[in-house]
């Protein structure tokens, strides 16, 4: 079974998490740009993170034959340092342009406040400039307001619901969203956020449309093969593996294949030795191409 | 003609209506508006997916050499390394600091559009220190647009830095026939590196890539090293065979009696054609 961790944070991940997430038969993931843990103090240090989600981490990712995208953005916590998060903003549509950005993103509220408005207004615009799908967290605190409040602010600026993913949902939540025409993106994250089991629940109420499932997993106590277990589960509780797929891999691509920078035949073409390649090809051949793109 | 018109051509023939538009577009944004370094940003960044990345050939004339036909960039590639010049004509910075602000702003198709076009937008090997920096990189794609089918490392980069690009590219895995101009950039030392490879790779029970006689001479290597090479010429791996062949073309010196034997005895059983026509050469071009 071919699995996709649309929402998981990479860089504070070891090898051994790849490994196992390879075997467990994730072939790609998602890693949207985020805060650090810590407050950052100037631009440069998002500079050096956006190159690092588009060039090493993606790196890393390919030597276990895992396929890396990101999104960028400026999360809502930073905005709240209003002259850097302005520094910030005048950055990001240099890397919008990137073709490994697949949405802007995550973005969102954190204590609802002004500049969280501002920065989220302002992205969203970005994104409709860019042409590329949004993924908005909702809020640990006062999750039901920052997900209705979430929803005005899509309505507001004018973006199309089918554009958009409301992360992080819960059994209140959910429901909330269910009208709107936004994907449902659900976090299994352990202790906060949602379980295995109460996901296949949501799965058998509310059916499979536009539902999505990721591990969220980050530098805190949480585990990147949550994707995989799910589906597992799914599976275990009659659930078939059309299913699997469609909620696992298929639902979360065909989102993010709406920045026209992913596309499902492209996760599911088989790897290929780079060197071996070119070995093969061109070593006794004497033809030119350089390692395949 | 000039590099940026004969890519331009090679673009307009090539691509899409729609693709070569959007591309003028932005070169003409690029020249005449007051923040060239903006637009091209986000130009470079968009040309893979507005432009395509199909295979382009075209005939460059790189660093004053004779023409030579290039089929290895990409529609991509091409318009990039355009897009560069562009900003290169109009922007008023130092070239070096230029090509360096592209290279640190660019995802990995964009900086490896950069190093494969390295010879179009330095010629001159201004921005040396910074080439030869870019090869410490750990990205295959990057490396292989430095070093493979690419004039500059030999033209330009120090003997330190050759031998070490060399090194890395089969460290890497890659074949080095790639790299241009490495007969003439041969070294005693390079022998030295590779042989010490060698032995490593066998101490650790492990093969050593076959290409790798390609940079090394047996004047310039150790007693015993000819009868290394002599096992390759026998071995069931057909591109041992291959490179052993051909490294010996290379070889200034006459063989020895035995090896000459091994190499006509071969050449009566080889079964692989490619094989057969390197022998071949290698038996007339040495009267054995
Ligand atoms: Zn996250």
């Amino acid at each position: 079974m071919n699995y996709f961790d649309p929402h998981i944070h990479m860089v504070s991940r070891t090898t051994d998490d790849y490994e196992n997430m390879a075997a467990a038969g994730i072939v790609g993931v998602v890693e949207p740009a985020f805060w650090q843990g810590q407050p950052r103090t100037n631009v440069g240090s998002f500079i050096d993170y956006y190159d690092l989600l588009l060039g090493w981490e993606r790196f890393r990712a390919s030597q276990f034959g895992i396929l890396h995208y990101c999104t960028m953005g400026l999360n809502p916590k930073e905005a709240n340092n209003r002259e850097m998060a302005r520094d910030v903003l005048n950055i990001l549509p240099r890397y919008l342009a990137k073709d490994g950005v697949v949405a802007v993103g995550e973005i969102g509220y954190d204590d609802i406040t002004p500049a969280e408005d501002e920065a989220l207004l302002a992205q969203m615009e970005m994104a409709k400039e860019f042409e590329l799908p949004v993924l908005i967290h909702t809020p640990h605190r006062d999750k039901v307001t920052g997900t209705k409040r979430t929803l005005d602010a899509i309505k507001d600026a004018g973006v199309a619901p089918e554009m958009v993913i409301v992360d992080h949902l819960n059994e209140l939540t959910l429901p909330l969203v269910l009208d709107s025409g936004v994907w449902r993106g659900h976090s299994i994250y352990p202790n906060t956020k949602m379980s295995e089991p109460r996901m296949v629940a949501l799965l058998q109420q509310y059916g499979t449309e536009r539902m999505v499932v990721n591990s969220a997993a980050d530098w805190g106590k949480s585990d990147p093969l949550k994707v995989p277990k799910v589906g597992q589960l799914m599976l275990d509780s009659g659930f078939s593996e059309e299913q699997v797929s469609k909620v696992l891999f298929e639902n979360p691509i065909e989102f993010y294949a709406q920045s026209g920078r992913i596309n499902l035949a492209e996760v599911q073409r088989p790897k290929v030795d780079q060197t071996q390649q070119w070995q093969e090809n061109s070593a006794l051949r004497g033809q030119t191409p350089i390692v395949e793109k | 003609m000039n590099h940026y018109n004969r890519l331009y051509q090679a673009l307009a023939q090539q691509c899409s209506e729609a693709a070569i538009e959007w591309l003028k577009q932005a070169l003409n944004a690029i020249a005449s508006e007051s923040d060239p370094t903006a637009k091209h940003q986000i130009a470079s960044a968009m040309a893979k997916r507005k432009v395509g990345d199909q295979a382009v050939t075209l005939t460059l004339e790189l660093m004053g050499e004779e023409p030579r036909e290039i089929c290895h960039w990409s529609s991509a590639d091409c318009s990039r390394i355009l897009l560069n010049l562009a900003l290169i004509d109009t922007s008023d910075k130092p070239l070096t600091s230029l090509l360096s602000e592209i290279y640190a702003q660019g995802d990995e198709r964009e900086r490896a559009a950069l190093l494969m076009g390295i010879p179009v937008l330095d010629p001159d090997a201004q921005w040396l220190v910074e080439a030869e920096d870019c090869c410490r990189t750990n990205s295959l794609l990057l490396f292989s647009a430095m070093v493979m089918h690419n004039p500059y490392p030999a033209r330009h980069f120090s003997s330190r830095a050759f031998n070490q690009l060399v090194l890395k590219a089969l460290f890497l895995g890659l074949d080095i026939a790639h790299i241009e101009d490495l007969q003439a950039r041969y070294n005693s030392e390079l022998s030295v590196m590779c042989a010490d490879y060698i032995d490593e790779r066998m101490a650790a029970n492990r093969d050593y890539p076959a290409s790798i006689w390609l940079a090394m001479r047996l004047r310039d290597c150790r007693p015993g090293t000819a009868n290394l090479l002599a096992d390759c010429l026998t071995a069931q791996d057909v591109g041992k065979r291959y490179y052993a062949a051909l490294a010996l073309q290379h070889e200034p010196d006459e063989q020895t009696e035995a090896l000459q034997k091994i190499i006509k005895q071969q050449a009566e059983q080889e079964t692989d054609p490619e094989v057969q026509a390197a022998l071949t050469k290698l038996i007339e071009s040495k009267r054995l």
